[in-house]
């Protein structure tokens, strides 16, 4: 037998080792190709900012999250239906979900229109409905395939429920690269950590440099955020004066080996280092904000903290940031779903609001996509508790939820696809998850179907191998 | 040299010994290389370092990847005896093919039932849980056997035929029936002597265990009772309802009790979809009543119909869908309350195996409801648990063993296991083999694969092995992607040296230790990377040869992640060389130990180990990547880690004479004396600076970071 025939294209594409994007990032291919023998070459700076298959739209993108599964019958989609028939059995049935559920549980907040566009949105989000209607894309025929947080938390963030997939901030940041080199491409922040932890942020079989920085925002100090972006003891005129020294001494180490660009681009990276402990520390540092708009966001909070530390990373060239609501899965609510979910809101509904204002103001929401959405949705049927007990909450629901988005090519003041007149299943316009991806990744400038990465045999992208859509309608 | 067997640098007093060898006569004799070598291949240090190489390609990790796990509940407290059981493999220069049977199959090689020689299972067992999912558990084992021995991607076969290789589904799924055939049972074998304090494991394990069987099976009994006594119910959904997303997907479900059990109800449906034909003794008026319901005892009884189905229907002469469903339910409860047997065919169905009413025992815990199913899973938990807090408890393998009933498999159409296609025999690769391969023949076929593998007639598994342990002498592999021997991988340059190598391995008993030997005492690795680009010689070769393929020098590597680590604590004279045993934090400040005893996350990994490219737990990595980023730079310069072995540099020259310490310094963590400029730099920053901080400089250093 024979196995080590061989094929041109593939060849050029496996001899860059990481069988890069099928053609499809030529700036990685132009890198220095001396040594390119079967792993990414050092030389070639994995974070170096490349460009995109065709112009992108957006340039940057925030996600705030909502973990835990918001209730899409409770904020944006409203069901007149649900209200008339609450108490009572919906009279085509339960869709099956994680737990058994009972009779048809009326939403008990109140939902008006809002906008030239006349979007429905309940009280719970009605600063950022009142404010930015018209700006949001509101996309309610979203569906996920378990009704499980672990695996829809991964579905969402890195297209797999299982399997060690890369998230797509992962893959974002292996396709552009970063836009500042002295921060990374995509961060990640929660106070504590969401459901499936680091899964949701990993770059799988990326580079590892592709990997989400988790920033932990139950610490206050900013130099706590990110590892060793501080010296505990070190003067910064004498750490400087090391630097120097070590530049020297590299130096007269490359003499004889100038041929070796490892060596360079490792010099290189303790100058960008130093100037990254000014920056990112500084980037992370909402005290340099006027306090009218530490007002606005509510920085005293977290939630408002996150957005506004988001807003700061974006402005300085960061491509993806998340900000998860809280630890573990906050919008979880099987039980006492009215005042959960009203305290949530209050929580984060004003720092959206201003995030959404702040970008605009700024002129970065046109390059920003913001996505805001949980992991699935709630069932429209109250929850029969386990165990016993009074129910008054709602089962985790894939069937159809709603996810929405604004800024960077988006269309506002449109209320896209619809579930059944229960609010239970997407039927309309359905938008898998990968659908979302899809055109997330248009949106940033690529062709889903062509960033490619080649692992184990095989070129995996995002999507998967079942088709996704661009949803185009959404589209400017 | 020294770095490439040992993961360390030579001491000063190793450097000097081997200068005073070699300065004594020109070229470098051959026997000054040889007792070089000797020296290396025999320190316990050899295995430290190669072991390592391994453990890459087994994605080992001494974590579990299981959702809200926190703390003990994410480790798994024996994964340990696997990492030691690869250190001492190499060190012991096992033979290769014999380090595959027993990491395949040591459970029927006659070993003694004490066996450390158990824990090289721990291949098939610490990979990740997917969930629990055991499709994906398989698929994973399929993936790092077959690219981590054969450098083929079979898992590329699950959902259909490779794109590229000779590898058809219907080969995919005869190995799922080998790994599908084995459990890992709740009682490790232990396989050390039991320690004073840990005694107190042993008690507590045991009882543990008892109470894990008696759950297990009151569990068991009573589930499949209810099952037995609902079989209308069953029936009833499976006539009146579209199978739903609990049937369809694998996840896991919060079921009140009262609710019927989704992969039973599957179960069912299949059975029906499978037999609900009119010339079908059973079912055929199921057929008919589904699409008109009119009793036909007559023409039933012509067709050879069960006589109790037919005096069954007529009795409860059904209306409706739901009704026929119920009156079949009710038929065959009945006469299994009745004492059908298994011979019986409507006892068969409530009772054989191959009906839909049974499961494996084992599989108990996916049957339970929320609340019994949180404690019985809280107590399985607890047997991992119980270990982990009892730090004296002697060693227990991770196995695997044939399970009481063997998987016999069929192809899963698309990968989809409720899409079941044509059965297949557990037997190996066609594109390995002949088309005519006899099946496995011993027990699930673990021990048949092995030895399949382990052959001197593969072409396969001593090529893909000599060229990793070649990668990682040159820094390059001969055969680019070293788990990828597919056709997609490029011919390679050096084919014959490839064959040569392969067949000198196998020659030489399948042990590494001789490929070493042969290769490192070859022209080709005594090579320097530098050579001076003024040398004519340089200008040719770089021209015609630029990215060094046919090695006309040697490639400069810089130092990976374990590497770093130790190079910095033994240069400053703090490495702990206490060898094998549980885990320790890599960021725990106390740990001076080899890295490779570090305690291996799978989540939230520590800055360090994200940062400097350790291989990915989660799959089996066949070569690490290598990048240069800031962050590194920031490690070297912020971390407590590095300020520390600063601090213990310092310390070593206290007491030294000022005009000795930088040249002290110089010897300590480069292994030479500083040159007039560094001498002079060096001295002009003590100035102002403190030693410390100088020391911290050179730990810093691409000399110290890069072997030429």
């Amino acid at each position: 037998m024979n196995p080590l025939q061989t094929h041109s294209r593939r060849d050029l594409l496996a001899s860059v080792g990481t069988g890069i994007g099928l053609l499809a990032l030529p700036a990685i291919l132009q890198a220095d190709t001396s040594k390119l023998q079967g792993q990414p070459p050092a030389t070639a700076n994995p974070l170096a900012p490349r460009d995109p298959h065709f112009p992108a739209r957006a340039k940057h993108i925030v996600h705030i999250y909502l973990n835990g599964g918001p209730s899409q019958i409770d904020t944006w989609d409203y069901r007149p239906e649900l209200q008339k028939w609450g108490g009572k059995k919906i009279p085509v049935g339960n869709l099956t979900t994680e737990r058994e559920t009972g009779v048809a549980l009326a939403s008990p907040f109140e939902f008006r229109q809002y906008g030239k566009s006349g979007l429905w949105c309940s009280e719970i989000f009605k600063q950022t409905a009142s404010q930015h209607a018209d700006r949001l894309c509101v996309i309610k025929s979203v569906y996920a395939n378990t009704p499980n947080h672990e695996q829809s938390m991964r579905l969402m963030n890195t297209g797999d429920e299982r399997l060690s997939r890369p998230s797509y901030g992962s893959w974002l940041t292996y396709g552009l690269g970063c836009e500042n080199q002295n921060l990374p491409g995509f961060v990640t922040m929660c106070p504590g950590l969401p459901v499936a932890d680091s899964s949701n942020w990993r770059s799988a079989f990326l580079p590892g440099i592709y990997q989400g920085t988790y920033l932990d925002t139950r610490k206050t100090k900013v130099t706590e955020l990110i590892a060793n972006i501080q010296n505990s003891r070190t003067p910064q005129t004498d750490q400087r004066r090391q630097l120097d020294l070590l530049a020297s001494l590299n130096r007269e180490h490359q003499a004889t080996r100038r041929d070796d660009p490892n060596l360079e681009a490792r010099i290189q990276s303790f100058e960008l280092a130093y100037r990254m402990q000014m920056e990112a520390t500084d980037a992370l540092d909402i005290s340099k904000e006027s306090q009218k708009v530490r007002n606005l966001y509510k920085a005293e909070t977290v939630h408002g903290r996150q957005l506004l530390i988001a807003r700061r990373l974006i402005e300085r060239g960061v491509r993806v940031v998340q900000c998860y609501h809280g630890d573990v899965q906050p919008w979880d609510s099987h039980g006492n779903l009215a005042a959960e979910h009203r305290k949530l809101g209050n929580q984060i509904d004003g720092p959206i609001a201003a995030l959404l204002g702040d970008l605009a103001q700024r002129g970065l929401l046109d390059e920003t996509l913001v996505i805001c959405g949980g992991e699935f949705g709630r069932t429209p049927a109250v929850e029969i508790p386990i165990g016993g007990g009074n129910p008054t909450g709602r089962d985790h629901n894939h069937h159809g939820f709603t996810v929405w988005m604004a800024g960077g090519g988006i269309q506002g003041g449109l209320a896209y696809g619809s579930t059944d007149e229960f609010g239970y299943r997407a039927v309309e316009n359905r938008v898998h998850v990968h659908d979302l991806h899809a055109t997330m990744l248009h949106l940033m400038g690529f062709d889903h179907k062509k960033l490619t990465y080649r692992h184990a045999g095989l070129d995996f992208r995002l999507t998967g191998l079942e088709d996704a859509h661009v949803i185009k309608k959404i589209l400017v | 040299m020294t770095y490439d067997l040992l993961g360390l640098p030579p001491t000063l007093e190793e450097i000097a010994e081997f200068e005073r060898d070699v300065t004594q006569s020109q070229p470098v004799p051959p026997q000054a290389v040889k007792r070089l070598i000797d020296r290396l291949l025999k320190s316990p240090r050899y295995g430290e370092r190669w072991a390592r190489h391994w453990l890459d390609i087994a994605r080992y990790s001494d974590a579990k990847d299981g959702v809200l796990m926190y703390g003990d509940a994410r480790v798994r407290p024996f994964a340990y005896t696997y990492r030691d059981y690869v250190i001492l493999a190499f060190n012991a220069d096992k033979p290769f093919d014999q380090f595959i049977r027993e990491q395949l199959a040591a459970d029927q090689l006659k070993l003694p039932s004490d066996s450390p020689d158990l824990a090289a299972m721990g291949l098939l067992t610490l990979g990740r849980m997917f969930d629990s999912n055991r499709h994906d558990i398989i698929d994973d084992q399929i993936d790092v056997v077959s690219r981590g021995f054969l450098g083929l991607s079979v898992s590329c076969a699950r959902c259909h035929d490779h794109k590229y290789d000779p590898v058809p589904t219907a080969d995919y799924y005869s190995l799922y029936g080998v790994f599908a055939s084995s459990i890992e049972p709740y009682l490790r074998p232990r396989i050390g002597a039991i320690p004073e304090a840990g005694k107190a494991f042993e008690q507590e394990y045991a009882a543990k265990l008892k109470e894990v069987t008696e759950k297990q099976q009151a569990h068991y009994e009573e589930t499949l009772k209810i099952a037995r006594e609902r079989t209308p119910d069953y029936l009833v959904q499976v006539a009146t309802t579209e199978p739903d997303v609990s049937e369809t997907t694998i996840f896991f479900l919060s079921l009140i009790p009262e609710q019927l059990r989704p992969q039973i109800t599957k179960r069912w449906r299949q059975l029906i979809a499978r037999r609900g034909f009119p010339d079908d003794p059973i079912f055929g008026p199921w057929h008919d009543l589904m699409r008109e319901i009119k009793l036909k005892p007559d023409q039933w009884k012509a067709r050879g119909v069960d006589q109790r189905i037919i005096d069954g229907l007529v009795a409860a002469t059904p209306t409706s869908k739901a009704e026929i469903a119920k009156s079949y339910g009710s038929i065959i409860r009945d006469a299994w309350k009745a004492g059908a047997t298994e011979k019986d065919p409507l006892g068969q169905m409530l009772i054989s195996r191959d009906g839909p009413v049974w499961f494996h025992p084992r599989d108990v815990q996916y049957y339970l409801s929320r609340q019994p199913g949180d404690a019985y899973r809280g107590l399985l938990g607890q047997l991992d648990a119980i270990a982990v807090k009892h730090k004296d408890a002697a060693p227990r393998a991770m196995v695997v063993q044939d399970a009481e009933v063997l998987c016999d498999p069929v192809i899963f159409q698309r990968g989809d296991p409720s899409a079941r296609g044509n059965p297949v025999p557990r037997r190996f690769l066609g594109i390995l083999d002949s088309p005519t391969r006899p099946a496995f023949s011993h027990g699930g076929g673990r021990l048949d694969l092995a030895q399949a593998i382990a052959s001197p007639k593969n072409p396969l598994t001593a090529r893909v092995w000599v060229n990793r342990v070649w990668m990682h002498h040159f820094g390059e592999p001969l055969v680019d992607n070293p788990s990828d021997f597919g056709l997609q991988a490029k011919k390679p340059e050096q084919l014959e040296l490839l064959d040569f190598l392969a067949n000198y391995f196998i020659e030489h008993g399948w042990r590494t230790k001789p490929l070493h030997e042969l290769i490192l005492t070859s022209r080709a690795y005594q090579r320097t990377s530098q050579i001076a680009e003024s040398h004519e010689q340089y200008a040719r070769q770089h021209r015609t040869d630029p990215n060094n393929v046919l090695l006309w020098r040697a490639n400069r590597q810089r130092l990976d992640l374990e590497q770093m680590r130790d190079t910095l604590l033994f240069v400053t004279q703090e490495l702990d060389e206490t060898m094998l045993g549980r885990p320790t934090g890599i960021d725990d400040d106390k740990n001076r130990r080899r890295t490779i005893y570090a305690f291996v996350e799978r989540q939230n990994l520590p800055a360090m180990v994200q940062t400097f490219d350790f291989a990915n737990a989660d799959t089996s990595t066949p070569r690490r990547n290598l990048t240069t980023v800031p962050q590194q730079a920031l490690f070297a310069l912020n971390s407590p880690f590095m300020l520390a072995r600063a601090d213990a540099l310092a310390k070593r020259l206290s007491g030294t004479e000022a005009s000795q310490r930088v040249p002290r310094l110089f010897a300590y963590v480069l292994g030479r004396k500083p040159t007039p400029t560094e001498l002079q730099e060096c001295e002009q920053f003590l100035a102002v600076g403190k030693i410390e901080q100088l020391a911290q400089v050179l730990l810093m250093s691409n000399e110290l970071m890069f072997v030429d």
